[in-house]
């Protein structure tokens, strides 16, 4: 019989900071772009970088870059380096980016 | 005892008062209430007796929880399985159902290939009050893959995703291993190509440690390998790639490896040649190369990014309609934005260091230059950029109107501007004497070596008045050391000459859009004033056509 290789439990302590990779990039999207609220899955990351004073590329993409290592690299490191050039070409939107943490360069 | 009018009216007042409010509160109360206290977007199944799922609705289950569940086999509700199941917060949005068998020894319950629904009222208690809701979803064991490409790591990148968690295949390693994509052709022929698959399950942060985060459960990274032939086909599957279910997998048949599609521009590109070549019976053969190398390198450190620069424009005899600047620079840059408060709400500094010659390599100028960007509160509104923040807020009134929005049904505003003002200082030197030739004639003269130390002060300004716009760049340059140049003379004799001072320079360049999305346009330049490093006065306009398709 298979066994799952990491045993669940049956409920853990949910606290007031996320733990999960998507509700960590929720709440750092919405530091780095100031937003009142959370903002959705299907929101452009240009849309959200928009009422500051700066253009998005690369001023934006770079403090975002620059918040995504400080928030993912620290143990359990889960990212080190999504890059400016991932941030201005690939990953258009928030679910682009909560898909690309998990699947970036480890080391 | 009789009592008065004024004491019967002000009961009879209080009575309909009271109950005006809880007429009200029951409406607020029933308006309030949710019909249920999740609504499942995601699930995930981690074991055959255990499965997340994720309440789409809420931002925290914390608080939510079940006992009782019921489950179904398919979504035929008549006859439940002898199973019943609890439903408890586990992390962020999500609940974590635990399935037992109602008698009989614990086996597994969910087994491979078979749709479930499954219903339990969840409890919570909001403001007091103990909300009971029901609940339902349907959960399906197919053992199917999805494939997306990746926004990092790469154009062969792709994340491979189920709704079943994985096993074996480095999962819990973090490491990159090889796998075997098995590709299928239009006969049904399969054939296995080598590929790297790295497991992405990630564990949550800080509170319980070898907790699997249940959005990275489930989805493996897959960078294919060799060229576009070699994976041309319909991937079908991960050779080694099993589910917690103890099956293979298969890639939905819609899947396919995409191919990364060349940029638009040389802004937008890393790397840019463009070479031309012309000749012709009586003429001599003639060739020009526009290239620039920019790739931003690496990861940042301390937020600084890396980025090496070359770019060349040279030649050689001429080609008709075409011109070169005779330019080669090499350059290595740091850039890196701070964001302050108040007014001020940006500076972007950079540094670089830049060699600057040409074809025949005869000028060695070396300079270092810093830069300091002030952004300003309220001065930056180019049309692009207040479309995307139209679009911003109208979007938000369209999803509470039910209406799905795109980019493209905002209409740009008529007015844009920009501001920015530069300071910066270039520093360095022509390292070694140089002979300077005339462009006609024999001429020659010796340029002597000198120093460089200019401050480089900079307003930029745009204004956008529908499809017209006039940028235009003013930089009034301070050569606090003396610097040499040649100037050539009308009879093609040449002179040297010390420049010192302030040398001014300004470029205004305005686009007309001859269409709507901007395929053709007119561009006008005007440049004047004094430019490094030869210091000679320009005065020009430049007149063009744009095509961009």
């Amino acid at each position: 019989m298979m066994t799952p290789s990491t045993p669940a439990p049956p409920g853990k302590i949910v606290t007031s900071k996320p733990t999960s990779v998507h509700g960590r990039v929720l709440v750092l999207l919405q530091n780095w772009a100031k937003l009142r609220t959370l903002p959705n899955d299907t929101d452009q990351l240009t849309v959200l970088w928009a009422p500051q004073a700066a253009p998005y590329n690369p001023d934006g993409a770079q403090l975002l870059a620059k918040a995504i290592q400080a928030e993912f690299s620290a143990p359990p490191v889960i990212c080190q380096c999504i890059t400016v050039a991932d941030l201005t070409q690939g990953i258009k939107c928030v679910s682009d980016l909560v898909t690309a943490v998990p699947g970036c360069p480890q080391s | 005892m009789k009592r008065p009018l004024s004491s019967f009216l002000s009961t009879r007042l209080c009575m309909l008062v009271a109950l005006t409010a809880m007429i009200a509160a029951a409406h607020a109360c029933y308006g309030t209430t949710p019909k249920t206290l999740c609504s499942v977007t995601d699930y995930k199944i981690f074991n055959p007796s255990s499965v997340a799922i994720q309440c789409g609705d809420a931002t925290s289950t914390a608080g939510i929880s079940g006992q009782g569940g019921a489950v179904y086999l398919g979504t035929d509700l008549s006859s439940p399985l002898p199973v019943t199941f609890t439903a408890n917060p586990y992390d962020d949005n999500w609940l974590f159902l635990v399935f037992t068998p109602k008698s009989g020894p614990v086996a597994p319950i969910l087994k491979t290939q078979t749709k479930y629904t499954i219903t339990i009222t969840l409890s919570s208690t909001v403001n007091g009050v103990v909300l009971s809701l029901p609940t339902s979803t349907l959960i399906d064991t197919t053992p199917t893959l999805t494939l997306a490409a990746l926004p990092v790591g790469g154009p062969n990148n792709y994340l491979v995703s189920s709704h079943l968690a994985f096993q074996g295949l480095g999962l819990g390693s973090g490491k990159t291993l090889s796998c075997s994509l098995v590709i299928q052709n239009y006969t049904g022929t399969f054939t296995a190509r080598p590929a790297k698959c790295r497991q992405m399950q990630a564990d949550l942060a800080g509170v319980q440690p070898n907790q699997p985060d249940p959005g990275t459960v489930g989805t493996l990274e897959l960078q294919t390998e060799g060229n576009d032939i070699d994976i041309q086909g319909i991937p079908y599957k991960i050779a080694e790639l099993q589910n917690v279910l103890g099956t293979a997998m298969t890639l939905d048949p819609k899947a396919r490896l995409g191919q990364e599609k060349a940029p638009a521009t040389k802004d937008a590109s890393s790397y840019y040649i463009n070479g031309s070549f012309a000749a012709g019976r009586g003429s001599k053969p003639g060739w020009i190369l526009d290239a620039k190398i920019a790739p931003p390198v690496g990861r940042l450190y301390g937020g600084w990014q890396f980025c090496p620069t070359a770019l060349a424009n040279v030649g050689n005899n001429s080609i008709s309609g075409m011109t070169y600047t005779d330019t080669i620079d090499f350059g290595l840059s740091e850039s890196r934005p701070f964001e302050l408060r108040g007014n001020l709400q940006e500076i972007y500094a950079s540094g670089s260091v830049v060699y600057e010659t040409d074809k025949e390599f005869n000028r060695d100028n070396v300079t270092g230059v810093a830069d300091f960007r002030y952004n300003f509160k309220n001065l930056y509104s180019p049309r692009a950029v207040e479309t995307l923040r139209k679009f911003g807020d109208q979007q938000k009134i369209a999803k509470a109107n039910g209406i799905t929005l795109q980019q493209s049904d905002v209409s740009p505003p008529f007015f844009g501007y920009a501001f920015d003002i530069h300071t910066g200082v270039e520093f360095g030197g022509a390292v070694v004497d140089t002979t300077v030739k005339a462009t006609t004639g024999k001429a020659t003269i010796e340029l002597p070596t000198y120093s460089i130390f200019r401050v480089v002060p900079q307003i930029h300004g745009l204004l956008e008045f529908g499809r017209l716009s006039v940028d235009a760049v003013g930089t009034p340059r301070y050569l606090a050391a003396t610097e040499n140049t040649v100037v050539q003379l009308p009879n093609n004799s040449l002179i040297l000459k010390t420049v010192h001072g302030w040398n001014g320079y300004g470029v205004v360049t305005s686009a007309l859009n001859l269409d709507s999305v901007g395929h053709f346009c007119l561009s006008a330049t005007y440049r004047d004033g004094f430019a490094p490093p030869k210091f000679s006065r320009i005065n020009t306009v430049q007149l063009g056509i744009l095509m961009k398709f």
